[in-house]
Order: C-alpha cells, then sequence, then structure tokens
C-alpha cells in the first residue's frame, strides 16, 4: 500500500528520483520530533509542508540547475542527496529507531476478523491514502492545472510557448510530489519502524515496481505493486522446496520481485502496461 | 610517451618501500583496486553512458568464486598459484557479466540503473540466504600462503600482494586503454552520444553495450578477485547497492570523461574512508555533500579541475 502509494508520485514526477525514499524517511523523523513536542495531528500537517518546502528547494536550487545537462545529472544528484540525507538523519536522531509510534487516539482495535484483531491505525492509513490519490488523480486528469502540470512533462517548450512559466510547473510538481512522500512517511512511520535504513528498504522496491509496471505508467505502477504484493506475500505460505537449493519457496520470497523484474526484462522489456520503450 | 609510463611503474614500484609502516601499504593495497575496480566501472558509465548501480555483483563475485580458490588451494596436489588466481576472477565476472548483462542492457537511459539496481539487490539478498556459499556475515575465508609457488614467488606478506596487485593492474590498465581504442571501444562511445545514429549506420546498439557490460564486469571481477586476496576473506557486504554506489562516487568524484578520472577519485575517497573515517564518524556526509558539488558545478571532476587549471596556468 504504502509503496504503491509511493511508486505513483514517483511516476508523476517525471524525473528519477533516488532520494524519494529518502524523503520518505525524512518525514516519518520529522514527524516524530513534532510529535514529541507537539503530539501526532500537528505533525499530520507540518511534516508534509516541512519536506514539501525541503523538494522545492531541491529543485531550485538543484535539480534546475543540472537540468540542461541531461537526465543523468539528475539522477546523480538525488543520488548523492540520499547519502546526504540519511547521514545527515543518523547524525541528527542517531543510529536506533526512533520510538515513533501510532497515536493513543487511534490505537485500538477497530474490528476483529477471524480472531485477529483489525487496528483502527490500518483503516486511517487507507482512508488517508485513498483520499489523498482520489484527490491526486481527479486535479491531475480532470482540471486545468492537471491539464498544465500533464503537458509540461511531455511538451515543456510548448507549454513554455503557451505562456506558462514551466519551470515553476516543475518545482511545484516536485515539491507535492516530496511533500507526499514525507507524508507517507508520517503515517507510515509509526505503524513501521522508523529506522535509518528505512529508505534503503523501501528505495529499491521502488524502483522494481515502477520498471516492472512500465516507465511512465501510472496505472502500470499500481499493477506491478500489487502484483509485487501478492507474490511475495503469497509465496510466504508456500511450504515447496526448490530445486537445486535446498530452501523452500517461502524461504526465498524477498528475492521474488526482482526475479519477476528479471523474467519482465526479458519477456516483456517496456515494462507491463508500458507503452515506450525507454 | 612511453618514457612517461616507465617513470610511473617505477614510482609505483617504489612507493611500498616510501613508507616504511605496515598498515600505509595495506592502505595503497586497498586504494590500487578500487582504482582498477574505478576503471572498470568508468567503461560503463564513461564510455558507454551506462549509468549502473549494479557493478559490485561482478567484483563480489569474482571475489567470491576466487577466495573458494584460494581455499581449495589448501588441499595437497593442487596446481593453480595464487598469483595467477586472479584469472578465475575475471573469469567468474565475465560469466556473470554475460548472464545479467543480457538482461540489462536492452535498455538504455533510466531504465539501466533501476535494473541493474534489481540485480544487486537479488544477487545481495541471495548472497544472505545462500550460506554454503556466500557464507554467513563473516563470509568466507582462505589463506592466500598456502597452494603451490609461481617461479618461486608466494604472495604471503602485504608487499608481495602489492606487487601482484601492481602486476596485474599494469595488465589491466593496458588492456581497458587498449578496448577504447579499438573500433567497438570507439563504437560504444557512439552509442552513448548517439545511438540512433549508429544503428543506422549498422551497428547495433544493444550489442555494442552488451560487449563492453561484459567487459566492464570482467575487470570488475578480476578486481574482486585481488580484493580476495588482499584481504583473504569475502563477505556479502562486497554485494550490495552501498559497494556499488561507492565505485559510482570515486569513479565520479575523479571525473569520467578522462581515462585516469577514476584512479584520482578511488585514492580520494578510499583515502577518506580509511584516514577521515578515524576522525569523524560522519565522513560519508563530506563525501556525500562533496560529490553533490562535484555533479552541481564541476561535471568533470577533479580530472577536469586539474585539466582546467593546467589550461588556463599555462594559457598565453
Amino acid at each position: 500500500m504504502l509503496s504503491s502509494g509511493l511508486t505513483l508520485i514517483f511516476s508523476m514526477m517525471g524525473v528519477l528520483n533516488f532520494a524519494h525514499a529518502s524523503l520518505y524517511m525524512l518525514g516519518a523523523y520529522i514527524a516524530y520530533q513534532i510529535s514529541v513536542w507537539f503530539g501526532f495531528w500537528p505533525a499530520l500537517l507540518v511534516a508534509p509542508l516541512a519536506i514539501g518546502v525541503l523538494g522545492a528547494l531541491i529543485e531550485r536550487y538543484g535539480l534546475r540547475a543540472v537540468h540542461s545537462r541531461g537526465h543523468l545529472a539528475e539522477l546523480l544528484l538525488t543520488f548523492g542527496l540520499a547519502y546526504v540525507i540519511s547521514e545527515v538523519v543518523k547524525l541528527v536522531w542517531g543510529n536506533l529507531n526512533v520510538p515513533y509510534d501510532v497515536p493513543s487516539a487511534l490505537s485500538f482495535s477497530l474490528f476483529e476478523l477471524q480472531g485477529q484483531a483489525f487496528p483502527a491505525y490500518r483503516a486511517f492509513m487507507a482512508v488517508v491514502s485513498i483520499a489523498v490519490f482520489a484527490g491526486l488523480w481527479l486535479m491531475l486528469k480532470r482540471t486545468r492545472i492537471g491539464l498544465i502540470v500533464q503537458a509540461s512533462l511531455t511538451h515543456p517548450a510548448m507549454v513554455s510557448h503557451l505562456g506558462h512559466n514551466t519551470p515553476r510547473v516543475f518545482m511545484l510538481v516536485f515539491a507535492v510530489g516530496s511533500a507526499l512522500a514525507g507524508l507517507a512517511g508520517v503515517i507510515g512511520g509509526n505503524y513501521l519502524v522508523t529506522e535509518p535504513g528505512m529508505a534503503e528498504s523501501l528505495g529499491a522496491i521502488i524502483f522494481v515496481v515502477v520498471v516492472v509496471g512500465g516507465l511512465g505508467s501510472l496505472s502500470g505502477a499500481l499493477l506491478a505493486s500489487v502484483l509485487i504484493g501478492i507474490v511475495q506475500n503469497g509465496a510466504t505460505l508456500v511450504d515447496v522446496p526448490v530445486p537445486l537449493t535446498g530452501v523452500t519457496v517461502a524461504h526465498i520470497a524477498p528475492l521474488l520481485p526482482y526475479i519477476l523484474l528479471v523474467v519482465v526484462m526479458i519477456v516483456r522489456p517496456r515494462g507491463l502496461l508500458g507503452t515506450r520503450n525507454a | 610517451m612511453i618514457a612517461r609510463y616507465l617513470l610511473a611503474v617505477v614510482v609505483l614500484a617504489a612507493l611500498p618501500h616510501m613508507f616504511g609502516n605496515d598498515s600505509a601499504i595495506s592502505i595503497l593495497n586497498t586504494m590500487a583496486i578500487a582504482a582498477l575496480f574505478a576503471l572498470s566501472y568508468n567503461l560503463l558509465l564513461g564510455e558507454g553512458g551506462m549509468f549502473s548501480l549494479g557493478h559490485s555483483v561482478y567484483f563480489g563475485l569474482g571475489g567470491y568464486v576466487t577466495i573458494h580458490v584460494i581455499a581449495a588451494a589448501a588441499q595437497p596436489g593442487w596446481w593453480l598459484p595464487v598469483p595467477l588466481m586472479p584469472l578465475v576472477g575475471a573469469g567468474a565476472g565475465f560469466l556473470f557479466g554475460a548472464i545479467f548483462g543480457y538482461v540489462c542492457t536492452r535498455h538504455s537511459g533510466l531504465a539501466f540503473p533501476m535494473i541493474t539496481l534489481g540485480i544487486v539487490e537479488l544477487v545481495g539478498t541471495a548472497a544472505l540466504m545462500f550460506e554454503s556459499f556466500f557464507g554467513s556475515d563473516l563470509g568466507v575465508g582462505g589463506d592466500r600462503t598456502l597452494g603451490p609457488a609461481l617461479f618461486g614467488f608466494k604472495v604471503k606478506t602485504r608487499i608481495d600482494v602489492y606487487y601482484c596487485i601492481l602486476a596485474w593492474g599494469i595488465i589491466a590498465v593496458a588492456l581497458m586503454r587498449f578496448y577504447i581504442r579499438t573500433p567497438l571501444g570507439r563504437l560504444t562511445n557512439a552509442v552513448r552520444d548517439n545511438p540512433e545514429r549508429s544503428s543506422f549506420i549498422g551497428f547495433n546498439p544493444r550489442r555494442v553495450r552488451y560487449l563492453t557490460f561484459i567487459v566492464a564486469a570482467t575487470f570488475a571481477g578480476l578486481a574482486g578477485a585481488l580484493s580476495a586476496i588482499n584481504v583473504e576473506r569475502m563477505t556479502p557486504d562486497n554485494i550490495t547497492l552501498f559497494a556499488s554506489g561507492m565505485v559510482l562516487l570515486m569513479a565520479y568524484v575523479g571525473g569520467i570523461n578522462h581515462f585516469w578520472g577514476p584512479v584520482l577519485g578511488a585514492a580520494v575517497l578510499q583515502f577518506a574512508s580509511s584516514v577521515l573515517s578515524d576522525y569523524t564518524e560522519l565522513w560519508l556526509l563530506y563525501v556525500g555533500l562533496f560529490f553533490i558539488a562535484i555533479v552541481l558545478w564541476a561535471p568533470g571532476g577533479i580530472a577536469g579541475m586539474l585539466a582546467a587549471s593546467w589550461r588556463w596556468a599555462f594559457a598565453k
């Protein structure tokens, strides 16, 4: 769920952003800090805003400067940022997990399903993410703003000839994308664990999902993330030995997304729903 | 030109004798291995425009195969001497480069880094699972002093390792420099700059990328083998995104448009990681900031800055 959300933002921004998962991590940490001072609800609002501002600054003073040198320079820049953010996080909050917990107002069990308690916080996460994505989808597909954003990603020169400030559009898109990554960190960091390795463990999966789904395809990314989620969680239940290795299918479940990536690349290089070859 | 190279070789051969202590020599060894690894990486990034995040796979697998062979050399009747074992690592790099490269090089541009990232995660995760080959967290060890000698030469002390690295380094650097001057190496540049045009004149860009990928993986495997001989141990840490990122940083910081750039970058970053890390735990933060500064303001890297200041100083 979380990674599918991150993936969607990722494909929307049109920039391959290595620091995306780092911004997600930073969002969780800032939310932790604010929730220590003022409580969870202010954190839910302020942390994404802070990450959004940071995203705008990164775009304005980093990405824009290297944009003319092409995608490679952008990619390298965000790669360096990922290092810096992860070191800063370790510097400020230390190497261990921080005790960022689910707010007490939401830490009760909503209902029971076959004897398993369903935590209310999970429902809250689902509601927030669905609301955000429904809003995002409507804005991109149904409003004039969305039209300009989409056009700027595919035909930046034409859009700027029509009188729109495309650099500012890019900056805002990047800021919104960063803010949403931060939001994912705010609502995911306390449900999972907030620790310095969280960016790295998520980052690789995001890349796999984007490539398997097909570059630049929102619905492909959604499909791929659901597929990978099912395959990975399903495999942990299969107790059949894999030939030649002496382990069971359940044992190699963490490998499956990457195996899926390789298979898709061989069978269908453009990805599941990709329309163009990268 | 030849005189200059001979002088460089003499200086390099004399280098370990200028520093008396063992720790300096061991830093030299890791630097030299990193330099070789970074040079092989630059065949991808600098020459071929392929931004790989999975180059540590070939370094690591080359090293793992070699360490198993070193361990096997302890048995009686073994015929392959340790100084020749980098060939085994290069062979492993070649083999795995041919396998994984086939998948990776189907794409160029932005999908390429993501697929190589997928491969490094695949192999890295597998390395933690299959302990019989990769060992546990401690990895696999071997003793380089056992096994037959090569014309009376055995790799025992750190200086022996240094000369072993130096000999293989000279061979590898000469071959890499030769490679980029072959028609295939020139085609690699052409594919980097304009894949469409090179396919119009009859060369399949995917095939050119694939061949260069295999060559780069072979030399990475060689560097991995030298590392296995140097530390006598290979751990799963060697096959991670972090390890791949370090070689990327080395090549880019040094300068990817210049053949010797990655050597400078490797020297600087290895120095940072082994000396600076004694003073501060934040060395990686400084390395990251330095890298961002290079990307923003000096895309030519250290080599580019040196060349520019050279031109500035001697321009009339």
